[in-house]
């Protein structure tokens, strides 16, 4: 499995990637990237990945408006969307709900958590 | 009741302390005393500050380390040593606690609030200043015998 994880914190990335590894998941590669427009040239150099885990607020280009561009291109608009965010608005939630996303993980999180949403998503 | 505590969202800013640290770092963390002026004076190396505003309230959230115990922390968060922690990984590990605690604060009473980036302040013994303006309440914490504070003020928008 490739994952890309999208986060300005390089620190959060990290945590994210340990969380991954603690629960077990078999993850083969992991792509980083530190806002939505560097995460659009991550895919477009190293091609798709299985799943993308990403922030909602970040500067240059948010998680929402990644969602949009991802879900707007024939070649990206498949692949899982998992945001991992301390934003918990429902104002926030029904615009990536109405975007696509497939799921939800809310900072503080647990590695079963991140276990359990990604199986979750992969199916 | 204790002095402070009856501060608007106190019980909600020590949980959500709480729970950042013991889900994010693995640590259990003790709240000691609380501080409610500026005749108390709170010392910290390393601070994150974030703002929450909303229609009718602004206010400001900040976290406040000794440089030591900051490393250490952010270690924990990265299952790495303190000595392997370097100044821009405790600069982001600060802002990425101070995002979680405003964030995990916003989500138990409703997210009520829009939140701002986290901003981080460095310097050996700098003083955090209560705000004279709300409602200021800090929140003494200690972790493996050391010290940090949680400062939180809000006030009523003109």
């Amino acid at each position: 499995m490739r994952l890309l994880i999208v986060d300005d914190s390089a620190t959060m990335r990290k945590i994210i990637m340990r969380g991954i590894r603690q629960s077990g998941l078999n993850v083969d590669e992991f792509l980083e990237a530190g806002n939505g427009k560097e995460a659009l040239q991550v895919l477009s150099s190293n091609g798709g990945v299985d799943v993308i885990l990403t922030d909602v607020n970040m500067p240059e280009m948010n998680g929402l408006e990644l969602l949009e561009a991802l879900k707007s291109s024939g070649e990206t608009k498949d692949i899982p969307v998992v945001m991992i965010t301390t934003e918990g608005s429902e104002a926030v939630v029904e615009k990536a709900k109405q975007l696509g996303v497939s799921g939800f993980i809310r900072k503080p999180f647990t590695p079963e958590t991140l276990s359990s949403t990604l199986s979750s998503v992969m199916g | 009741m204790e002095k402070g505590v009856n501060q608007p969202f106190s019980e909600h800013i020590i949980e959500a302390t709480k729970s950042v640290f013991a889900m994010m770092a693995g640590l259990d963390i003790e709240k000691d005393k609380v501080v409610v002026s500026n005749t108390d004076k709170v010392k910290g190396d390393v601070t994150g500050v974030i703002g929450l505003s909303n229609d009718r309230l602004k206010g400001s959230i900040a976290i406040s380390f000794p440089e030591e115990l900051g490393k250490s922390v952010v270690a924990n968060m990265l299952s790495m040593e303190s000595e392997q922690i370097s100044e821009d990984d405790l600069k982001d590990g600060i802002g990425e606690i101070t995002n979680m605690i405003a964030g995990d604060l916003n989500n138990r009473i409703g997210s009520i609030f829009k939140m701002s980036l986290p901003n981080i302040i460095t310097g050996k013994g700098h003083l955090i200043s209560l705000s004279n303006k709300g409602t200021p309440v800090a929140f003494k914490f200690l972790v493996n015998d050391q010290t940090f504070y949680i400062l939180g003020t809000f006030e009523e928008k003109n």
